[in-house]
């Protein structure tokens, strides 16, 4: 009986029922909610659908692949990176903006995901000028890079996927330089280059670093190891995007093509002679 | 995180184990809590220049046994819509017998004149297939929604993974194959509406229907009909149950080897 | 900071919790079909094919793929993929961006906590940014394609992937879907000036990247999907191009294709 009535009764008598009280309640979060999949491993689903390397055939192909490097040197640091992103063998994209404006004194790289990269490094910097309102100063590199750190570690094993580099210049530490990717490691070092085609670049830039590199030098040397990466790496290409970051903040140093920049290479300074002009 | 550069940035396996084909291959046939047990075969319907006709035969299969044959797959629901399924049967109960019961109890409730039209039903239903696929539980079935919505003749399909979308005319199962061609012959598309009858609608269906009978392992040669009409705001729904299949021709099946008798 | 714990699994059969589901389904589809987007200086179009498959099969031969986002509004938004993801991911942003119900979303609704103005381009565009991100471990299968006029009438045109990354930059053409392959390549030669060289250099000078007139953008959508519907088996049946406008404000149009 009284299913039956419960059945026909008039299902709600307040002006709101609970799911409108429940967002006249919310107030904004910095909780993160994510959707999972209801199954017993979430990661292994998510791997499965996006695994584009185990699986060529897998139905969401993400944006990966890259070179990114970035070194310290007298000067501050110097940040690199090539502007390609692959799903599979298809280029999506050659214009992509792998260097992330934390905000006008710090920057990250992006490798990996390239929207893990994009959405914590955004977070980042929100945490970051929630440090500045509350302590009155500038975040230390260390503590802007151990606050990524630690939210990634927080996921791991969740199948994030990002692998980059925290640079900076403050009053305390100096020029610094952190890595940090989605296993949870963190790194201070003085050279990093991260990605499909970090090897191409660590050979260029390991033969010509100094730390008292002159500042053009030190450009030079970034943008050339990236373009040898983008040579060989077929994953890596586009254009270079180069950037100096110094104590008063950092500064763009273009975003170039590789096309004219390799010829002009070989040309000028008769670099890559292993390519030959006639076929 | 692999680091090689060849796999670089994908999962490695001695993190997360090897690759699960399993997550993306389309079905597992040993696994029954995501499989369906009891089926019904196609549903096929045809909108006319007064409204729908929609059919679907009386046959539950259980696997290839032709278990039960007194299934009706056409539900009324409120006053303008008829929802056709085919796919999983029990699937099929709990939506019309528990929800979409439940659904025009809580509507009509109001009493405020308003009914649920045929859109709103479909609104619904779609929602609930997609929220059940993403919750991983989802309700095997195929659902084809008609009736008079706004003075037109309405039409659309939704699937258990919630995927919608609707025509002139729609068939779920082996209709999709074998009865969507004969479907477009009269009707290729929307404007060819306008020009086909009541008669002529229902006569394309029941070739329809015999046609699937013929191919269609698991259908039979009993079906129920329903006939949506409407004009302007009025709605009268028709449903013919019991129909027998009229005037079947197997001479089609002689020249078919391992189809009727073989002489050599 | 509440998400710097653990994020919590969910686990086998928790007693009083639901039961989590054996695997064995594929809650994905690919149901066909493609967008695209081209930027002019104050004018955008947005387009898609109307063709929705499965497999082999054509479901629908007029099922549309672009949506505006308010009817006061010039956002635009483009989803191909998985059909159900895409069109979850249209209301979801129509909900954010259109007052519907007043009453009911007073809270959820944009315009309603921000003094009744409109969302804008870039703001929509950092909001589903959020939106795909936050179904990161459980995709969306949908490629997105947004776009609209800034406050200042200039065109903005914004392409994700399906957990969300985007360029806030922008861009002046953007394509997904089953044929992309095919038309980004076009799209490069013919709105990025791609590979085009200015005559009697040599292709020494790149020919200078302009913006296009809307007669010129509307016949290269055209092109990009008749040739699309000649190669790939996904495409066809209908054009849906919504074109929006500072001047004559948003129109749409549907265009033949060919329907085999």
């Amino acid at each position: 009986m009284d299913a039956l009535v419960a059945r026909y009764a008039s299902p709600q008598d307040s002006f709101y029922d609970d799911d409108e009280q429940s967002i006249l309640d919310t107030r904004p979060s910095h909780d993160h909610a994510f959707a999972l999949p209801p199954i017993a491993q979430p990661s292994a689903f998510l791997r499965a659908v996006t695994d584009d390397h185990k699986n060529p055939e897998c139905p969401i192909k993400l944006a990966h692949g890259t070179t990114t490097l970035a070194f310290r040197f007298q000067g501050g640091i110097v940040v690199a990176t090539d502007s390609r992103a692959t799903a599979g063998n298809w280029i999506a994209s050659q214009t992509v903006k792998k260097v992330i404006e934390i905000n006008d004194k710090m920057l990250g790289t992006m490798a990996g995901g390239a929207a893990d990269c994009q959405f914590w490094l955004n977070y980042l910097g929100m945490e970051c000028r929630l440090h500045e309102l509350r302590h009155k100063r500038r975040i230390t590199v260390a503590a802007a890079s151990k606050i990524l750190a630690n939210i990634v570690y927080s996921y791991k094993g969740m199948g994030l996927s990002m692998g980059t580099m925290i640079a900076g210049v403050t009053a305390q530490e100096g020029p610094a330089l952190y890595y940090v990717d989605s296993d949870g490691t963190r790194l201070q070092g003085d050279l990093f280059c991260v990605g499909s085609g970090q090897t191409f670049a660590y050979g260029v830039l390991d033969r010509e670093y100094r730390y008292d590199l002159t500042t053009e030098e030190a450009l030079a040397l970034g943008s050339r190891s990236i373009l040898a990466a983008t040579h060989r790496d077929a994953y890596s290409g586009g254009s270079i995007n180069l950037y100096h970051v110094k104590e008063e903040g950092w500064v763009k140093h273009g975003f170039t093509d590789t096309h004219p920049v390799f010829w002009k290479t070989k040309q000028e300074k008769g670099e890559f002679s292993n390519v030959t002009v006639d076929f | 995180m692999n680091h090689l550069p060849e796999a670089w940035g994908r999962p490695r396996d001695d993190i997360y184990g090897a690759y699960d084909h399993q997550y993306v291959s389309a079905s597992n046939p040993n696994q029954h809590t995501t499989s369906p047990v009891v089926t019904g075969t196609s549903v096929v319907a045809l909108k006319y220049n007064g409204g729908v006709v929609i059919a679907a035969d009386n046959l539950a299969s259980y696997g290839s046994l032709a278990r039960f044959t007194n299934v009706e797959r056409l539900k009324q629901v409120g006053s303008h819509t008829v929802v056709g399924a085919s796919g999983d049967v029990s699937d099929m109960q709990f939506l019309f017998d528990e929800q979409l019961e439940q659904l025009i109890i809580s509507e009509e409730y109001q009493n405020d004149g308003h009914h649920l039209r045929a859109k709103h039903i479909y609104s619904y239903l779609s929602r609930v297939m997609y929220h059940r696929r993403s919750k991983f539980n989802p309700l095997w079935n195929v659902l084809l929604v008609a009736g008079w919505d706004d003075g037109k003749p309405f039409l659309a399909s939704t699937d258990l993974l919630g995927t919608t979308f609707s025509g002139p005319a729609l068939a779920s199962g082996f209709g999709a194959h074998l009865a969507i061609p004969l479907l477009r012959r009269v009707c290729p598309d929307e404007a060819a509406v306008a020009n086909i009858t009541r008669e002529q609608a229902i006569s394309v269906i029941e070739e329809c229907m015999k046609v699937l009978f013929y191919r269609d392992a698991r259908s039979m040669n009993k079906y129920s009909m329903s006939i949506i009409s409407g004009e302007g705001d009025k709605v009268e729904i028709e449903h013919r149950k019991d129909i027998q299949l009229k005037q079947q021709s197997w001479k089609f099946a002689e020249s078919i080897r391992g189809y009727g008798a073989q002489v050599v | 900071m509440s998400f710097l714990a653990t994020p919590s699994y969910p686990q086998q059969n928790v007693p009083g919790g639901e039961p989590t589901q054996r695997h064995g389904f594929n809650p994905y589809a690919d149901n066909g079909g493609s967008i695209i987007g081209i930027a002019g200086d104050d004018f955008l179009i947005m387009a898609g094919d109307t063709r929705h498959t499965a497999g082999y099969n054509i479901n629908s031969r007029t099922e549309r793929k672009v949506y505006r986002l308010g009817e006061e509004s010039s956002l635009v938004l483009a989803t191909v993929g998985f059909g159900a993801d895409a069109k979850w991911l249209a209301d979801t942003m129509k909900r954010a961006v259109d007052v519907c119900f007043p009453r009911l979303s007073m809270m959820k609704d944009f315009k309603f906590q921000h003094n009744l103005k409109d969302m804008t381009v870039s703001a929509a565009a950092q909001f589903l940014f959020t939106i795909l991100y936050g179904n990161r471990f459980f995709p969306k299968y949908a490629y997105c394609i947004l776009g609209g006029l800034d406050k200042n009438g200039k065109a903005r045109l914004f392409s994700y992937d399906p957990v969300g990354s985007y360029s806030k930059e922008g861009e002046r053409r953007a394509a997904a879907g089953a044929a992309s392959s095919l038309i980004v390549p076009f799209l490069d030669n013919q709105v990025e000036f791609k590979n085009q060289y200015v005559p009697g250099t040599q292709g020494m000078t790149e020919r200078p990247v302009e913006y296009l007139p809307l007669e010129k953008v509307e016949m290269l959508v055209k092109d990009a999907f008749t040739s699309a519907t000649e190669r790939h088996i996904e495409v066809g049946d209908g054009l849906q191009m919504v074109i929006v406008s500072a001047q004559h404000g948003v129109r749409e149009e549907i265009i033949e294709l060919k329907r085999d």
